[in-house]
Order: structure tokens, then C-alpha cells, then sequence
């Protein structure tokens, strides 16, 4: 049906349905003064002139835009009345910033029903971005609001869903810059050679890497700090049409909620849209060997979260607690087994007890890493993905 | 239904159609506002899966829930009073605004138990919903239960499009298709919202048999959707999905279809915004959906569940000149959302408070719902949970299927009950009959059954293929048997997922949940041995899925009610020590000195202990 068809057709829809109304209503009417007052803003962009599209977006610096509000009544006419400030938001990755009822990130005075024109400069602001101006304070709001046009910016890279905004900050190990903001990353930031590669599959979901590959994306492949980031699937992790994920698979588009659990940047509720026919395990990089003097500072295991690492030549400390409740066992890697790497091997690698090899030096053991920070339990899990990746002596 | 549905707010319930029916509706007399072109905000309150917390309630909030703003300090939690106070501020602080609820306000607390969904009813009408879609939970005592209770209590509109009611058993006389619509239209201060009512179905026993006891059958989901968004998308500025589907389908209603072909356009087309529920989860920040080639999306948002928070959704909709052409139709440009907790710094509604107290005192004349029946004494910060951290068997499931196993004439070798029977986790401190209704709010009854142990190794294989659909997170807790869950292996049959290494007994790997299984202390199933087992009468009748259970014509219903096997279970269990602290008592009271000589649980009653091992091959 085409576009007028379709408008005929529910035109004689709506007329049956409001004439059915009124007759089952008789006896019934509802007489209400007519809305009044301000309605919405009009936000017309005067600069940039050209927001960019979703084909071609916008370079990272260019933050600096100008607008101006005008204010529309119930009938959608300039609306002199209206003079006050009202508040503005920027609306990007699925939400408002800062969050709608906090502190706006810039007021707007308008006179007359008409601002100036308004410089402004964005914070950092991914893919498609629309500026939120309301009249929601104040002794009697009107709650009249008004979005601006598009303005498209790149897509976030995984290196901008995990790395911390200040890494000297207090809280860098446990906040993310695009917690609370839905993602939708949708391509490598090392280009056409770059891929988001598969790296470990687990039964609530997967880690992946954005890798730098050699030409054409051929392996080997290289990754950097901050490059990978914790899927959590909740059930077995499945592309979207594609079936189970593997190790080695692409993955195209990714989409989801971020959030810090317990100091793990994870995706949740993912959508994870798989290449198909691309999987090819030699992608996955070589692992990064943490050193023992990382235990100290943290920042360097924080870059290398969700990432796939190795310990090497590590003594097996007595099992305790943790092992009873949580299935972890610990590696003395050089500081003693009190400050000791996590490793999980139950769910993954039935096989292998940790009970006969106490105090026994492992050549080598290899898996994704994620920390758990819950006030003073504070350590970091290295999470086998196979029984190839626990070297026994 | 009153002739007029009167708002608090300003939402005007235009019409309802739907099966030919149209119920009363007002004549609503007002120059008509010009919205064209203009960005119209529209507020949403949304709440879901209240699941009768009328009144506040205990418990210490999980990780997820502290991120959301609910905190252990501010208990208790819930309580429609608080929730109405909610409402009224987020209305008042907001221009056009609509209240909707996913579903599922029935079943979860004593009230439900007691006077069957009336308060729930009573009290979400007095509030001011404005509509509401049929949860699985609203069927729970019955077709005929939810009618009375809508007919003589809701004052707002149920919703349910992918249910086809069947006539009542003699003409003329009014039954549930009279109260539950399809679809209603508001007009919100000039802007018109169609909301479609979305009903879950997968949950519901015998739904899809013809001639059911609910005379209910369901429609194909897509399918409705597509039907409903045809027939409002040109009449509407906004259409809004109330869902009681589940996140997955909710999501299903896009991906499936983009599966199928690309370019065919999806179910979710012409949809602004999904508000989810049934899986009790909170979905922020929303999802947001592309649901057509033209750039439009659906946002679908999940608000939680057991009144623990308000979600408050809101739109910029952009009205456009012609809703019915797809490229110049109204459309949703941003959006906002948050969730409200409902704690104790909330204060309550004393209209609401008044409208409960009647069935407050009637709950505590018949029931003793602070009575003391036994005290959880756990380690440190720990609970009794009902999902273990591995994903196998837990210890307030293996303590229920004990329960059953062993009540006084039941006496099985096994005891099998599902997970999602059991609803919350017993919190450290005095286990109270309030708090073993919100764990256990069904009225479900223990049933005897004899299987062959053929059919126990088709029914751990069913769990173990429904398990590993969950994350491998065991979908059953068992006593008296001990398997490994393989969730991701070379099955029989080319299936991914099995039980293996079925074992009959107790304490099968000698105290290590990752131990071995010791043949010396248990013995292998038989396929052609027969089996006493004690199960609840809802999966005996093959609910969620035990179809090996319902085909089977050796039960014996006893009508043993589960919560009462489970409380005569734990009192079997030693007393408190005497210097054991009551952590719930502010003067460091000892338990004895406050309850007396009650059953102390701690973690060595029925522990973790792999009988249920999850195994990836």
C-alpha cells in the first residue's frame, strides 16, 4: 500500500472509531478550557552549518556550535510571553547529559519568546547527538521542550567504552566514561586492518579485543591498553542470527548498556552482530604476561581488563575460602600468596584440580582477565578459557 | 468500568476497539491544540511486576540494586502507598504525562494469598493508572477470579492483544473479554498515544491446548503487533508496546524478522516504545532498536519489579504532519530515563495507607505474619540463596527438595522442585512467616510420582537443556540424586546439552563441590529401575516444560502444602546456640532471649554441594 492509500485507509478508520466513541458515549462530555502557554522550543542549529550524517560524521574536535531557541505556543506560533532561563542537555548514546533533573549542562535565557544566539561547547559526545532544552525549574515549569537537529558524531571505539577519564583519578579502576550510556561501536579504531576480535567464551558471555592485524586484517593480530571489553551475555553468547559465538569470530556491530560490576566494564543486554565467514582464531592476540609489580600500582592491569593475559613460572598457593565459595584459586607470582592473581578454572576446565598442584610451579597459565572490587575484596581473576591454556609442570 | 475513566493527570481515554467491542467512553470538548511540527513532551510512568508488594518488605539489596540507587539503609522496601506518592510528584513535576504497568501485580505477598488481586485492584486504581497489560501471574487463581477482580475493582484499562478469549459458557453473560482490550488511545493535552497490550504467554500452562481451562488461547505475536500498529499508526502520534513478553521477545519482535529478510519491514515498525516486563530486571540505560529504513527506532525500557523501583520515561516527540505516511509521521527524538527506588525515604500516601489498613489488620488476625519460624545464621554477609554463584544446585534449593523428599508421608528417594518456584533468597537474621510467602508465594502442593529411570534421565536432560538456555544456571534443584549439568557437550541425539553421570544418594562428592563423584558412596541410575519422587504439583502437571512429568499416570496428588513441608523441615533443625546475636535487634539481643529456642540455618544445612555440577565439554 502506498503512503496515500495507507492515509485514506485509516482515515476511514479513525472517523468509524471516533464516530463508535461518541455514540457509546452519549451523555458523557468532558468540557476543558483550551491548552494554553508555552508548548515546546523550536532550537534551530545556526552553527555548524552542515551537522555532518550518519555516512559522514563529524571530526572529533569540532564541539563548538552555535543555536537559538524559539518559544512556540499550542499552536505552534512564536510565543512572546515566555521569558525565563531554561535549561540545556546534550542527548547522545541513549541519554541525557548530565541526567534530566541534575545540574543542565548550560542555561539559556529567553526574552520574549526568543534567545540569542548561543555558543557552546559540547563535552566529548559520541554518534548521533541532539541537544535537549527544557523549561522544567522554576516556580511553575512548563515543561515545554525542544530538541535541536541531529548533529552526528562518530561511533565510540571499545578503547572509549574502557578507558578511565583521568587514569591518576581515585575512582579509575572502577568508573568508565560511558557507564549508563547505551553503545553501539561498529568499527576498529586501527582502521581497515583493525578488527574486533572474539577471545574467550564463557557461559554468560565473551571478551573482545580490538585488534591491529597486519594487512587486510590477516593475522597476527596486536592489541593495545584499553582495547578490550567484557560481553556479559547472561545466558551462552549468541550472534544475532548467527548462532553461538566462538573464539576468533568478528564481530561487526556491537550494541549495549554499559556498566561497572564490581569494577568490571561490562556490556549487558548485548546485541552482538557476528561476520560471517570470518572466524579465525590466529586473530586472537598474543597474551599480554602481567608483571608482579603491576599488583601494586593497578592501573597497568586496568589497561589490560578483558584482555587475554599470561602468568608465567607461578607457584600454586594453599586453597582457602575463596576456593570453597567462589571456586577461585590462587597464583603467588612473586609478592606472596597474599597478594596473590585469582584464577577461575571450574565451568571451563572440569579437568583440572588446583588441589594436586599446591604448591607446585605452573609454567604458565593464560586467560582473560577481570578484577572484582567490592570495598576491601579486591583482587583480579584470570579466567582459563580451555584446558590448553593451564600449563601443568 | 465507570462511564467516564477520570484522570488525575490529563490523559483522556479516547476509545477503545478491539473485538468489536467498544467500551463507554467520554466526549471530550476542547480546542484542539496545532502540535504539528512542534517537539511535544510526553512523560511515562511505568511500573511492572509489583507482584502484590503492598507493603513494605525486607530485604538487603544486590550489587545491581545499590547501583540503582536502592541501599541497604534505606529498608524497608516497596509499598503501593510509596509508590502513589512517587506517582504524584513525577505527574506533578511533568507536563502531558500517562502512567502504564507491565503486568504481573498479582502473586508475591500474603495479601494475594488472602483476598485474591482485590487490594492489588483497588489500590493501582486509586492511584491513577491509566493502563495496565495481563501478566501471567493475574491467571494464577483463575480465568474467572481475574474477571471478578477486574470487573468489580480496576478503574483503569487491562490490555492483552495476542489473547483470543474464548465465549463465555452461556451468551450474554460478561467474562474477561469484556474487561480486557487490545489496544486503548489516550489524547494527552492534544497528543494521541495508542497503547497496545503485549500478554506473556510461554509461562502458562496449557495455553496453547485447545479447550484450555483458562479460555485463553494466544495469538502469534508479530503477527498481532504488525495487525495493531496498522490499524493505530495513522491515528496516533505515539504507539507505546506495554509488554509482559520478556526482554528476549521483546527483542525478538525486531531481530527475528531482520533474519528473515532485511528489507521486509519488522513487527517493531511503527513502534515508538516498548515497556517491558516478566523478567524483573531493570534495563537502563533503554535499548534503543532500529526498527525500519527510515532511521526510526523503538526504545525499550525494563522498570524492575516487586515495587522496589517507579521508572520514569521521558519522550520529545516530534508530531508530525501526516501520521499515516511513514516519512512524515510523528516520531520520537529523545528520551530520558530513570528509575525511582521505593524506599523508606518516601513517605507514604495516606489515601492509599487508609484504603490498605482493612486489609492489613485482616492479614495480621489470620496470619502471624511476624511470627518467628526459625533464624538464618550465615556467615558473614551471606543469605540462603535460591541460585548459587556456579550455577548448580543452591542451598535453598537443595533445603526444599530435601523438605519434600523427606515430609512425613512422602518419604521419596528423590525430590525434584524448579527454581523459579522459589522467589527470593532468605535473608540473614529471623526468618518470618511474611518472609517465607514473598520466597514461596505459590500455593503449590507436593505430589508423588513414580518414574522409571529412564524417565529421570529425560527429565535431568531437559533440565540441563533448559539450564544451559540460562546461562547454565540450574532450572531444578534436586535431593537425593547428584549429576553433572553438561550445558555445552557431544550429547545423545547431536544435543549440545545432557545430564551425565547420574548418581542415586546423598552427599555424592564426599563435601567437595567439585569433586569427584565417589561410586562408594552412591550408586548409578538405572534405566530400568522405578523411583519414588516427591515434586511440586506444577511441574507434575508439566509446567515449564516437564512434559516427561505430565504424561506420567503414576501421580498422587497429596495436597502436602510445600511451604508448610519446608517450615516443618527447618524446625527439625537443631536450635541456636544461646550466645548466638540476633543481627535484626538494635540492643544486641541474643536469638533465644527474642524468639526462643527457634532452628538456626546456617551454611552447613543442606550446603552447596554439587549435586547439580554445570560442565562445559
Amino acid at each position: 500500500m502506498d503512503a496515500s492509500g495507507r492515509s485514506s485507509s485509516s482515515r476511514r478508520l479513525w472517523c468509524a472509531a471516533a464516530a463508535l466513541a461518541i455514540a457509546g458515549a452519549a451523555g458523557c462530555v468532558d468540557e476543558r478550557d483550551p491548552i494554553t502557554g508555552t508548548t515546546s522550543f523550536r532550537v534551530v542549529l545556526v552553527s555548524p552549518d552542515d551537522p555532518g550524517t550518519e555516512d559522514d560524521r563529524l571530526a572529533d574536535e569540532a564541539r563548538d556550535i552555535t543555536v537559538q531557541l524559539t518559544a512556540l505556543d499550542a499552536q505552534g506560533e512564536p510565543d512572546p510571553s515566555f521569558s525565563g532561563s531554561v535549561q540545556l542537555y546534550v542527548h547522545y548514546l541513549g541519554g541525557l547529559t548530565p541526567e534530566l533533573g541534575t545540574e543542565p549542562l548550560d542555561r539559556i535565557d529567553v526574552e520574549a519568546g526568543v534567545s540569542d544566539e548561543i555558543e557552546l561547547q559540547l563535552p566529548g559526545v559520541f554518534g548521533p547527538t541532539y541537544l535537549w532544552v527544557e523549561d522544567g525549574r522554576g516556580s511553575s515549569p512548563t515543561f515545554a521542550t525542544g530538541v535541536s537537529p541531529t548533529i552526528w558524531y562518530r561511533d565510540p571505539f571499545l578503547a572509549d567504552v574502557s578507558r578511565p577519564d583521568d587514569e591518576a583519578s581515585l575512582d579509575a579502576l572502577e568508573r568508565s566514561p560511558l557507564e549508563f550510556k547505551q553503545i553501539r561501536v561498529s568499527r576498529s579504531r586501527y582502521g581497515a586492518d583493525g578488527r574486533m576480535v572474539v577471545t574467550g567464551i564463557y557461559s554468560q558471555g565473551y571478551t573482545l579485543s580490538d585488534v591491529s592485524c597486519a594487512e587486510g586484517g590477516a593475522p597476527p593480530c596486536t592489541t593495545g591498553d584499553y582495547d578490550s571489553v567484557f560481553v556479559f551475555s547472561f545466558n551462552r553468547p549468541l550472534g544475532e542470527g548467527t548462532g553461538p559465538i566462538e573464539i576468533g569470530d568478528v564481530i561487526e556491530v556491537l550494541t549495549g548498556g554499559m556498566s561497572e560490576f564490581n569494577g568490571l566494564t561490562e556490556v549487558n543486554f548485548p546485541e552482538s552482530f557476528v561476520a560471517e565467514g570470518q572466524r579465525d582464531a590466529d586473530r586472537v592476540p598474543e597474551p599480554t604476561v602481567i608483571q608482579p609489580e603491576w599488583l601494586g600500582t593497578r592501573i597497568e592491569m586496568e589497561r589490560a581488563e578483558a584482555s587475554v593475559v599470561a602468568i608465567e613460572g607461578a607457584t600454586v598457593c594453599e586453597l582457602d575460602g575463596d576456593y570453597d565459595m567462589y571456586s577461585q584459586w590462587k597464583l603467588d607470582i612473586g609478592s606472596g600468596c597474599g597478594d596473590a592473581v585469582n584464577v577461575i578454572t571450574q565451568g571451563q576446565v572440569n579437568d583440572f584440580s588446583p588441589a594436586d598442584y599446591v604448591g607446585q610451579v605452573l609454567p604458565r597459565v593464560v586467560g582473560t582477565l577481570r578484577p572484582v572490587n567490592i570495598g576491601s575484596f579486591d583482587v583480579w581473576i584470570i579466567y582459563p578459557r580451555t584446558a590448553e591454556d593451564v600449563s601443568l609442570p | 468500568m465507570a462511564s467516564c475513566l477520570s484522570r488525575r493527570g490529563r490523559a483522556v481515554a479516547l476509545a477503545f476497539v478491539g473485538a468489536g467491542a467498544l467500551a463507554a467512553s467520554c466526549t471530550v470538548t476542547r480546542d484542539a491544540p496545532n502540535l504539528v511540527g512542534q517537539d511535544v513532551r510526553l512523560t511515562v510512568i511505568h511500573t511492572a511486576d509489583i507482584h502484590s508488594r503492598l507493603f513494605p518488605y525486607t530485604f538487603i539489596p544486590n550489587r545491581t540494586d545499590r547501583d540503582f540507587g536502592l541501599l541497604a539503609e534505606n529498608g524497608p522496601f516497596g509499598g503501593a502507598a510509596r509508590i502513589s506518592t512517587i506517582i504524584k510528584r513525577e505527574r506533578h513535576n511533568a507536563g502531558r504525562s500517562l502512567w502504564l504497568d507491565s503486568g504481573d501485580s498479582f502473586q508475591g505477598a500474603p495479601i494475594f494469598n488472602m483476598f485474591k488481586g482485590e487490594a492489588e485492584m483497588r489500590a493501582l486504581s486509586m492511584m491513577g493508572l491509566d493502563a495496565a497489560v495481563v501478566g501471567n501471574h493475574e491467571f494464577d487463581l483463575g480465568t474467572k477470579n481475574l474477571f471478578y477482580q477486574a470487573d468489580n475493582w480496576a478503574r483503569f484499562q487491562l490490555l492483552a492483544a495476542n489473547y483470543l478469549f474464548e465465549d463465555p459458557p452461556s451468551p450474554g453473560d460478561r467474562s474477561l473479554r469484556d474487561v480486557v482490550k487490545p489496544y486503548v488511545i489516550f489524547d494527552v493535552d492534544g497528543l494521541k498515544v495508542g497503547v497496545i497490550g503485549m500478554g506473556n504467554w510461554s509461562s502458562m500452562t496449557g495455553i496453547f491446548e485447545g479447550g484450555n481451562s483458562l479460555g485463553v488461547r494466544p495469538l502469534e505475536d508479530g503477527e498481532v503487533v504488525e495487525e495493531y500498529v496498522r490499524l493505530l499508526r495513522p491515528v496516533v502520534d505515539v504507539v507505546v508496546l506495554a509488554s509482559h513478553l520478556g526482554l528476549d521477545e521483546d527483542e525478538g519482535l525486531a531481530s527475528g524478522e531482520i533474519e528473515q529478510d532485511q528489507n521486509e519491514s519488522l513487527p517493531l515498525a511503527g513502534v515508538d516504545v516498548v515497556l517491558g516486563g516478566h523478567l524483573h530486571i531493570v534495563l537502563n540505560p533503554p535499548k534503543t532498536i532500529r526498527n525500519d529504513d527510515l532511521g526510526h527506532e523503538s526504545v525499550l525500557i525494563h522498570s524492575g519489579a516487586f515495587a522496589k523501583y517507579v521508572g520514569r520515561l521521558d519522550l520529545v516527540v516530534h508530531v508530525g504532519e501526516d501520521n499515516g505516511d511513514p516519512t512524515r509521521r510523528s516520531k520520537v527524538t529523545a528520551y530520558s530515563f530513570k528509575t525511582i527506588p521505593v524506599d523508606s525515604t518516601i513517605p507514604d500516601d495516606p489515601e492509599v495507607t487508609e484504603l490498605l489498613w482493612p486489609y492489613s489488620v485482616a492479614l495480621n488476625r489470620e496470619i502471624d505474619l511476624n511470627g518467628v519460624l526459625a533464624y538464618v545464621d550465615t556467615a558473614g554477609d551471606e543469605k540462603v540463596v535460591r541460585n548459587d554463584p556456579t550455577g548448580g544446585d543452591s542451598q535453598l534449593g537443595n533445603l526444599v527438595a530435601r523438605a519434600m523428599q523427606l515430609r512425613t508421608g512422602i518419604e521419596a528417594e528423590i525430590g525434584i522442585t524448579n527454581s523459579l518456584g522459589i522467589r527470593a533468597d532468605f535473608e540473614k537474621g529471623p526468618l518470618t512467616v511474611e518472609q517465607m510467602f514473598n520466597v514461596f508465594p505459590f500455593e503449590n502442593s507436593i505430589t508423588v510420582i513414580y518414574l522409571s529411570g529412564s524417565e529421570i534421565q529425560e527429565t535431568l536432560d531437559f533440565v540441563s537443556r533448559k539450564s544451559a538456555e540460562r546461562g547454565c544456571r540450574a532450572q531444578a534443584q534436586v535431593s537425593g540424586i547428584t549429576f553433572d549439568m553438561v550445558c555445552s557437550g557431544d550429547c545423545p541425539g547431536g544435543a549440545s546439552a545432557c545430564a551425565r553421570n547420574v548418581y542415586l544418594g546423598d552427599d555424592c562428592r564426599n563435601g567437595d563441590p567439585n569433586g569427584p563423584i565417589d561410586p562408594e558412596a552412591c550408586a548409578p541410575l538405572e534405566p530400568i529401575g522405578l523411583y519414588k519422587v516427591a515434586v511440586n504439583d506444577y511441574i507434575a502437571r508439566g509446567g515449564s516444560g516437564f512434559d516427561v512429568l505430565k504424561r506420567n499416570t503414576s501421580k498422587q496428588f497429596t495436597t502436602i502444602s510445600l511451604r508448610d513441608a519446608l517450615v516443618d523441615y527447618m524446625r527439625q533443625q537443631p536450635a541456636c546456640g544461646e550466645d548466638i546475636i540476633d543481627i535484626s535487634d538494635p540492643g544486641r539481643a541474643t536469638v533465644r532471649e527474642r524468639w526462643g529456642a527457634v532452628a538456626c540455618l546456617n551454611n552447613t544445612v543442606e550446603p552447596h554441594d554439587g549435586r547439580i555440577r554445570p560442565v562445559f565439554e
